[in-house]
Formats: C-alpha cells, structure tokens, sequence
C-alpha cells in the first residue's frame, strides 16, 4: 500500500473515531496518535476533507493549560447551525434558551458569574426546582463549570456557540417585538 | 518564602500596571492567581502581603468588567439594554436565537461490550420491588391442552382406585410426589395431581414438604393439625404449576 493511501486510510479511520463518541464527545490528540500513529496530525487534515464532504468540520478545543496538540481534544461538528426542529433532539426548549441566557449573561459579566445571580434571571422565567435541575445538566454536559459559587462557561460552549452572532440574534429578535 | 513574597508584590503591582499600558486585562489568568494565592500561610508579613493581592485581583476583574461594558459599547450594545431584551423575550424566542448560532458536536453513542455486561449482571443481582416482587401471574391456558372432564361421582370413584393403589405402593414406605406424578403423562398427570389434593383434603392420605429438600411425600395420615400446602410441578410438567 502506497503511503498516500495508506494516510487516506487512517483519515478514514480518524474520522469514524471522531463519529463514535464514548462517555465524552470527540477525542484527545494521544489518543488519535496511540491508534492512528506518529502522523497522526496528518490523517486528521485527510479526516478535514473527507469530513467536509458529508457537511461536518473537526474542531480543535486546546486545552486550558497545555496547548500542545496532543492534549487538545478534537470534535466534529456541522458546518452550518441547526435548525429549531433539530435544536429540540439535543435540547429541551427551557433548556437551550438557559443555556443561551447564561452565555449572554457570561459574556456581560467577562466569564464569571455567581450562580445565585443566573439562578435569580432564570427563575423570571421558570420556576426554581427546574432551573436548578438545568443548571446541573448543563454542567454536567460541560456546557458551564462551577468553582465554588461562580459559574464559568465549558468548553462545548465556547466550541458550539457563536457568541457574537447569538448577540445579535437576541438583540434583533428583541426589536421585532 | 522569598518567592511567595514576591509573587504577591507582583500581583499588587498588576493593576496599575494593566492600567498605565492599557493592555488587555483579559490576559491577566484571576483564576491562576486566586490559585496562587489560595496555600495557606501563618506568616503574619505574608498574610498582609495576601489581603493587599487579593484586593488587587478583585480590581483587575472590575478591570475585565469595564473592559467587557466598553467592548459591547463599541459594538453599540448596552448590557443593561440586552438584560432588558432577554426579559422580554419568550423562551422560545431566546432558544430559536440560540439554533440559528449553534454548531453542536456531533457523534454516535455507544455502549462497550464490557458496560454491556455490567448491566446484565446488575439487573441479574438486583432484586425486585414494590409491585414486581409478587410472583408472574400464572399463564392458566397453558396448564393443559384439553380440559379435565371430571364430575363429582367420578371423581369420587377415580379417587377410590387411587387410594388403593397408594395404599399398597404406601406399604414400602413414602412415596415421592413428583416422581410419583412424573410417571403419568401430561393430561393425566394433572388430572392424577387433582386426585391427590383430593385425598390430601379429605384426610385419606397425608402429603409432608422436607423443608431442607424441598422434597414432598405422599404418606399415610398421620396425626397433627393439618393445614393446606401451595405445590409447585412446575419440574414435573415442563415450567407449570397446579
């Protein structure tokens, strides 16, 4: 086998292990490089390609303290947003519009946020007892994390959520009302 | 102590450092210095030396906070105004908002073999409850094909025979129930066990369950109060019960 097929192959292959996910979505860079190779780095732009054809991009999310690509974690993900309908598979109504609420609220306040402040804006528009059961799933998803009492946005919402546009949405959809 | 010292001289300064460069105060990690910060110290010039950092870091995130007001400012939004939005916003609203900017992170989940077993062997081991805890209700249709055709003479002459031909196996010794019955084939066997919970009822033999074998014998009647036993054949006539 040719060495160009051959770094087809893994491209493949990297792009099915990004597909079947475990307990966390996507993969760490050593773990691509333990099953994939030295060029493993490699196989992934292939993987870029190929996952560019079925409408999908792999992402890298850098790890906080070590930004080396072997600690990074790498995710796929659509090339275009979701639309409503399918918005609902991934979360409940209540729940993505909290999730949008805390990231607006983050970014107002420069990424931190006592809980019992995103616990007081969410309880305006549900009552207590859910919002502190979608706060836990969302940190369970690792959509915030919490230290403490402070509230600090995951690492999938700064990887799924476009900030800046999601802004705008709000504040445009506002003025429409 | 030397470093400690000067690492919280160094984050004393910081404010006035970001603000005489007008650098970026989102570059200043608060979590690694609250961290730094965080090891316990008795030294009373090291305590001092904290209380003075920590005032420090709590300016630089006013800092980040004005940093954030000035940046929205620019971009002509107003915090207040966009909390103002939100509270007017349905949730729909705000979730319709949130679909046309979200890229979720796609991938098929799965179950390994090995977490596949863990499950079997934890519904295996766990016991049942509540409701599930009394026994399936017994699927009667299945107990025989045919029904047993039966009317009180004879039963009571099909008895008779029966109670003879115990008597003289009984002159050996007990006899084993379910071997007894096993013998029979399976509309007869049923109809052989009704006969015996006949006998059994009126007195005329005396059927005794081992506690420890679970074994249950047909014998003589003997003395002793007697009362009404449950038995299962379901070993004698493939999983069913009489």
């Amino acid at each position: 086998m040719g060495e160009e097929e051959e770094l087809r192959e893994k491209g493949i292959k990297a792009l099915k292990m990004l597909l079947f996910e475990g307990s966390t979505p996507g993969l760490k860079g050593w773990e691509l490089k333990r099953r994939l190779g030295k060029d493993y780095l490699a196989a992934l732009e292939v993987a870029k390609v190929e996952a560019d054809k079925l409408g999908l991009r792999i992402v890298k999310v850098e790890d906080e303290e070590d930004k080396s690509p072997e600690k990074a974690r790498y995710v796929l993900q659509p090339k275009e947003p979701l639309r409503e309908a399918e918005l609902s598979k991934w979360l409940r109504i209540e729940e993505a519009a909290a999730l949008a609420i805390i990231d607006v609220e983050l970014n107002l306040r420069g990424g931190m946020v006592q809980r019992k402040t995103v616990e007081r804006i969410l309880t305006q528009k549900l009552p207590s007892w859910r919002v502190k059961q979608i706060i836990d799933k969302l940190k369970r998803l690792n959509y915030i994390e919490e230290d403490g009492d402070i509230l600090r946005k995951g690492w999938r919402m700064i990887v799924e959520i476009d900030e800046p546009g999601l802004l705008k949405d709000i504040i445009s959809k506002a003025k429409e009302t | 102590m030397r470093q400690d010292k000067l690492i919280r001289e160094r984050i004393i300064d910081l404010p006035r450092e970001l603000e005489r460069s007008g650098a970026d105060p989102f570059l200043v990690d608060v979590r690694d210095l609250l961290e730094k910060l965080k090891r316990k110290r008795r030294n009373v010039e090291l305590l001092k030396l904290d209380s003075k950092a920590l005032n420090s870091v709590s300016k630089i995130v006013e800092m980040q906070e004005k940093w954030v007001v000035d940046a929205l400012r620019g971009l002509r939004v107003d915090p207040d105004l966009v909390r103002e939005k939100i509270e007017k916003l349905s949730l729909k609203e705000i979730s319709s908002a949130l679909s046309k900017n979200f890229y979720p992170i796609i991938g098929l989940k799965r179950i390994s073999i090995e977490r596949l077993r863990d499950g079997l062997t934890y519904w295996e081991a766990v016991r049942p409850w509540g409701s599930y805890e009394e026994p399936a209700p017994i699927a009667y249709k299945d107990l025989t094909t045919e029904p047993l055709s039966l009317t009180p003479e004879s039963v009571k002459e099909k008895a008779n025979k029966l109670y003879e031909e115990l008597m003289s196996l009984l002159e050996r010794g007990p006899i084993d129930y379910r071997s007894y019955l096993s013998r029979f084939p399976e509309k007869e066997r049923l109809e052989k066990a009704f006969l015996l919970g006949y006998l059994a009822t009126i007195g005329k033999i005396a059927l005794k369950k081992e506690p420890l074998t679970k074994t249950i014998l047909i014998l003589k009647p003997g003395k002793g109060e007697p009362f009404s036993i449950a038995i299962e054949v379901s070993e004698i006539g493939r999983g069913r019960r009489a």
